[in-house]
């Protein structure tokens, strides 16, 4: 107890001692200083007079200042006070220069930003696992159609194969499956369709979801007839029932039919969307309502719909290889019983591969290219240190001539870097912040996992020890250079000798030069790719986008009972719409361009010998009559029109008839077979346009009318084209479509611009962050390079004076500073392009029409840097020689 | 002055000369000087590179504290004094004192017998 307290007094003593230092100071003085005077009387009482007696006393009292120290060191907690100390004259020192010190902290806190924005994106979408429990245990599982291997390498499961799985498979500890749906509400007001899933009962808990309210499904609910419950998302249930609890229990209608509120999911929750998980239908970015998968009578029989989109998670250990082996072993039972077809073996790959995996190429681009912004601002800090330091040297030299230690001048240089970096930290965490909020608004909806990206505290620390390490990186090389200089050839006049200037001369020039590399590097990156991007624009789509609205629809169960019922409706809708002021042409199709695929199927020639399964696949598209006039795509020979009905016709994209009839001769007039069943007259050839992206060759498309055998489905998308802008008319179509009666409802309403603008959002987005970087760089090279070039002068001041003295002009002078600029700046780009170079192949895959070493972006970002570096090395130049001359010589 | 040996005192047994100098009552630095050289007849000599150093330590521990007075020749000068934690290391200080002296003594009677 008494050594607790005891030590507890020894602390305070060192921290009463680190503010009461000038108090102590003084006493120290104070007690010398009697001491003194009564070892000087004791002398004199000795006998010496009172001269020797002072000589004696302070000869036997030694250096005071020596004492000083060492009695003051026993008082005072030394590491602590030492850094407040250094700390307190680094800001000093840097408040003096502030052009230098906002060069280096804005820089530094542009780059530390961009870092963090970047790793946190890149964290959360790439590395980190998946939001669900023992994430790693889950896989996806899909199938692979031999015979349809090269047209479509992996299908979703169908729903024989889940269920065998379920059963049967012994490595998987549950398999659950999921699958698209939507569902019409017949909520307040007009009918709405909402995006949903269907699940099997498992799935929710497999992926460790609970209810926040209420439960989730019973296996028994999979079940037709025992399947009248739903489960809704936290979005729906906090938007249309006010997030009432009470609302367990209640009945909703959906599709016409009664179901029970059973649970509410918590708001968090999430299911990889869209493409993700290889379903034939894509899943919604936002499911409102979840419901039991059951299976219809005809999909337990035979091959099934390839429609599933089946998740498993497997039992500790098991790998995904091990896993699909044991599948593939159990496709021979499934056979058995199912009997032949297609022939099928399993695909199984980890999820969160399946999830992060398209987009990790594009960002590890990015995560590239922030690393080279980070060592170009590491580069341009250590030269910008540098530089300064070299105007201190002859103050170092002195210091280190009065004793002080080399030690003591390497701790307060990199005591300065550390100030400096942390208060670059620091405002670089604020612009993060900023930044990444921004980002996520213009982020493309189909950038996975980007609900999950957040800035939390893993990022915040991942920019602190950004900032910390690149204050001990730039801050040693400045500091061993300080601390290594000879104190003599500094304070010689000139402070330096000719060898020190040539081998000074030469690092600035490395300087410049690396700058200017990762500069170029980061250049062409961004041109590349805002080059490709220009080009993907300009892509021909094969239609009008401009004035056109589309209007995505469902037609419920109880307005038809057949085809030909479903075609009234969809006639009846279209009229509708024609009458409506400003819209000149009206068009239903079963999908958009740009929208996705919905239907493959096998065509040919008639006649042709070849086995169906040999055919070419072509996407079947359903459209009425003015499809091609309202969208405005090329076409040559006819479309068909009301008066074909009933006669079995269609209409080719170019590509299909290319495919179908390789000898080149007209196809208009002949005939094709589509599937094994419908054989149809060909009267037009209509011009390709974009079905899946921008980038991609357009596929081959079929166009039938809506009378075909097997029609259209119930949902499809209705085109206007505009005489006016097409957003005013969104409400009118609104109310024509409400005016039809059928109870269809609208899933979504858009401009055709718009449908377009979002097929190119993810190439947008990535072109937005490589030219932020890009200019990150720019900015950052040019503020380094003028530091550079400035401080080099500063310390060739006598040089210049000289040569201006022997008849120099000032023109002069600014020629050599720049051409010694740009002939740095030359060696790196020629560093920077051959990178570029290598490393294109790594970049092409995610170009488009523009070869990784374009000479055109190259030669325009040669004449960038070199016109940059020689302002950057101009400037400087001339505030130099603005000076008298004569102040100039006598420095 | 005298024959004096003037030898390095040694370390650590400085902190021990100082608490003993000041167990009957305050004194200020050079009084502590005085009072061990005259004690040890001149042999202890503690020069006030070694005093200060040694008494700021001891403060710092807590072993002595420290407070302005007056001096006999009216002049201002800090007076050191020792606190309950000093007087116990005193006492284990001189115990340990006198049983390592012991056993350098004990060694140093060997005699070639």
């Amino acid at each position: 107890m008494r050594r607790l307290r005891s030590w507890f007094s020894a602390m305070w003593t060192r921290l009463a001692g680190l503010r009461a230092r000038e108090a102590r100071a003084e006493r120290t003085n104070d007690e010398f200083r009697f001491h003194l005077e009564m070892l000087i009387a004791r002398n004199e009482r000795s006998g010496m007079s009172r001269d020797d007696a002072r000589r004696a006393a302070h000869v036997q009292f030694g250096g005071v200042d020596r004492y000083m120290e060492r009695a003051r060191d026993e008082h005072r907690s030394r590491p602590l006070e030492d850094l407040a100390r250094d700390t307190r004259r680094a800001v000093r020192n840097l408040v003096r220069m502030p052009a230098f010190t906002t060069a280096a902290i804005v820089t530094l806190g542009l780059g530390i930003g961009a870092t963090t924005v970047m790793y946190s994106i890149v964290d959360h979408v790439v590395l980190r696992p998946l939001p669900y429990p023992d994430a790693d245990r889950l896989a996806l599982v899909r199938v692979v159609a031999q015979e349809l291997r090269d047209q479509v390498p992996s299908l979703a499961a169908n729903s024989v194969r889940f269920l065998e799985w379920r059963e049967r498979c012994v490595l998987c500890e549950d398999v659950g499956a999921v699958r698209a749906t939507a569902l019409t509400w017949a909520g307040a007001g007009d009918p709405v369709q909402l995006e949903g899933l269907r699940v099997s009962a498992n799935l929710l808990p497999l992926l460790g979801a609970r209810a926040q309210h209420g439960r989730l499904f019973r296996e028994e609910e999979e079940e037709s007839g025992a399947n009248g419950v739903v489960v809704l998302s936290d979005a729906f249930w906090q938007r249309e029932l006010g997030g009432d609890p009470g609302a367990i229990g209640r009945t909703i209608v959906l599709n016409d039919a009664p179901r029970v509120i059973i649970g509410v999911l918590p708001a968090g929750f999430r299911l990889p969307k869209r493409d993700e998980l290889g379903a034939r239908t894509q899943l919604p970015d936002e499911p409102q309502v979840y419901v039991p998968l059951t299976f219809a009578e005809w999909e337990l029989r035979g091959q099934g719909g390839f429609d599933y989109a089946v998740i498993a998670r497997l039992d500790p250990g098991v790998t995904a290889t091990e896993a699909q082996a044991h599948l593939d072993d159990l496709e021979s039972a499934i056979t058995a019983r199912v009997g032949p077809g297609l022939t099928i073996s399993t695909l199984v790959t980890q999820l969160h591969d399946e999830v992060v995996g398209g987009s990790r190429r594009g960002l590890v681009l990015l995560l590239g290219a922030i690393a080279a912004v980070l060592l170009l601002v590491c580069v341009n800090l250590a030269s910008l240190l540098l530089a300064r330091n070299a105007g201190r040297a002859r103050e170092a030299a002195v210091r280190v001539a009065l004793g002080a230690g080399r030690g003591r001048l390497i701790r307060e240089s990199l005591t300065e870097s550390l100030v400096l970096a942390l208060a670059a930290g620091l405002l670089g965490l604020v612009l993060a912040q900023l930044g990444l909020t921004a980002l996520l608004q213009l982020a493309p909806s189909d950038l996975p996992r980007l609900h999950e990206v957040r800035f939390d505290g893993r990022v915040a620390v991942a920019g602190v020890m950004v900032s910390l390490l690149t204050g001990l990186l730039f801050g040693l090389l400045p500091a061993l250079r300080t601390g290594g200089a000879d104190p003599g050839a500094a304070l010689k006049s000139g402070g330096r000798t000719q060898s020190q200037s040539r081998a000074t001369a030469r690092a600035r020039m490395s300087l410049i030069a690396t700058q200017v590399a990762l500069t170029a590097i980061l250049l062409v990156t961004a041109g590349l790719f805002l080059s490709s991007f220009a080009r993907v624009l300009g892509v021909d789509r094969g239609f009008r986008a401009e004035r056109a609205l589309a209007l995505d629809v469902v037609v419920p169960r109880s307005a038809y009972v057949d085809g030909a019922s479903l075609g009234r409706v969809y006639d009846e809708l279209l009229d509708r719409m024609n009458r409506i002021p400003g819209v000149t042409n009206a068009a239903a199709t079963s999908r958009l361009p740009l929208d996705g695929l919905l239907w493959a199927d096998a065509m040919s020639a008639e006649n042709d010998p070849r086995p169906s399964d040999e055919w070419p696949l072509g996407n079947f598209h359903f459209v009425t009559p003015d499809y091609f006039a309202t969208l405005d795509i090329p076409l040559r020979g006819t479309a068909f029109t009301r008066l074909d009905h009933g006669r079995s016709v269609v209409v080719l994209s170019a590509h299909a008839a290319a495919l179908i009839f390789p000898d080149g001769q007209d196809p208009i007039g002949r005939r094709v077979q589509l599937g094994d069943r419908v054989l149809a007259e060909v009267i037009g050839v209509a011009a390709d346009v974009a079905a899946t992206g921008l980038a991609t060759e357009q596929e081959p498309i079929v166009y039938l009318p809506p009378w075909t055998a097997l029609g259209f489905s119930a949902a499809a998308s209705v085109v206007l084209r505009t005489e006016v802008e097409p957003q005013t008319l969104t409400a009118t179509a609104r109310t024509a479509v409400r005016d039809a009666g059928a109870g269809i409802a609208i899933a979504r309403i858009r401009t055709l611009e718009q449908m377009v603008a979002e097929a190119t959002a993810a190439r947008r987005f990535q072109l937005s962050l490589l030219l932020l970087f890009a200019l990150t760089a720019l900015v950052t090279a040019c503020v380094g390079i003028y530091g550079v070039v400035a401080h080099s002068l500063a310390s060739r001041r006598s040089e210049i004076g000289v040569r201006m003295a022997l008849g120099a002009h000032r023109s002069d002078i600014h020629r050599l500073v720049v051409r010694q600029g740009v002939a740095a700046a030359a060696t790196g780009l020629f560093a920077g392009f051959a990178v570029v170079v290598a490393l294109g192949r790594l970049v092409q895959s995610l170009l488009f029409g523009v070869r990784a070493a374009d000479p055109a972006v190259l030669l325009a970002v040669a004449l960038l840097l070199a016109v940059v570096t020689a302002a950057a090395s101009w400037i400087p130049a001339r505030r130099a020689t603005a000076r008298d001359l004569a102040l100039t010589l006598r420095d | 002055m005298g024959e004096t040996a003037r030898g390095d005192v040694i370390k650590g047994t400085v902190d021990m000369l100082v608490l003993q100098a000041l167990q009957f009552g305050a004194m200020h630095g050079w009084g502590i000087t005085e009072l061990l050289e005259q004690r040890s007849e001149s042999v202890l000599q503690i020069g006030q590179g070694s005093l200060y150093p040694a008494l700021y330590r001891l403060e710092a521990q807590g072993l002595v504290t420290s407070a302005w007075g007056v001096s006999e020749n009216n002049r201002r000068a800090r007076y050191y004094s020792l606190t309950r934690a000093g007087r116990e290391r005193l006492r284990l200080e001189r115990a340990e004192w006198q049983r390592v002296s012991r056993a350098v003594s004990l060694v140093m009677q060997l005699r070639d017998a």
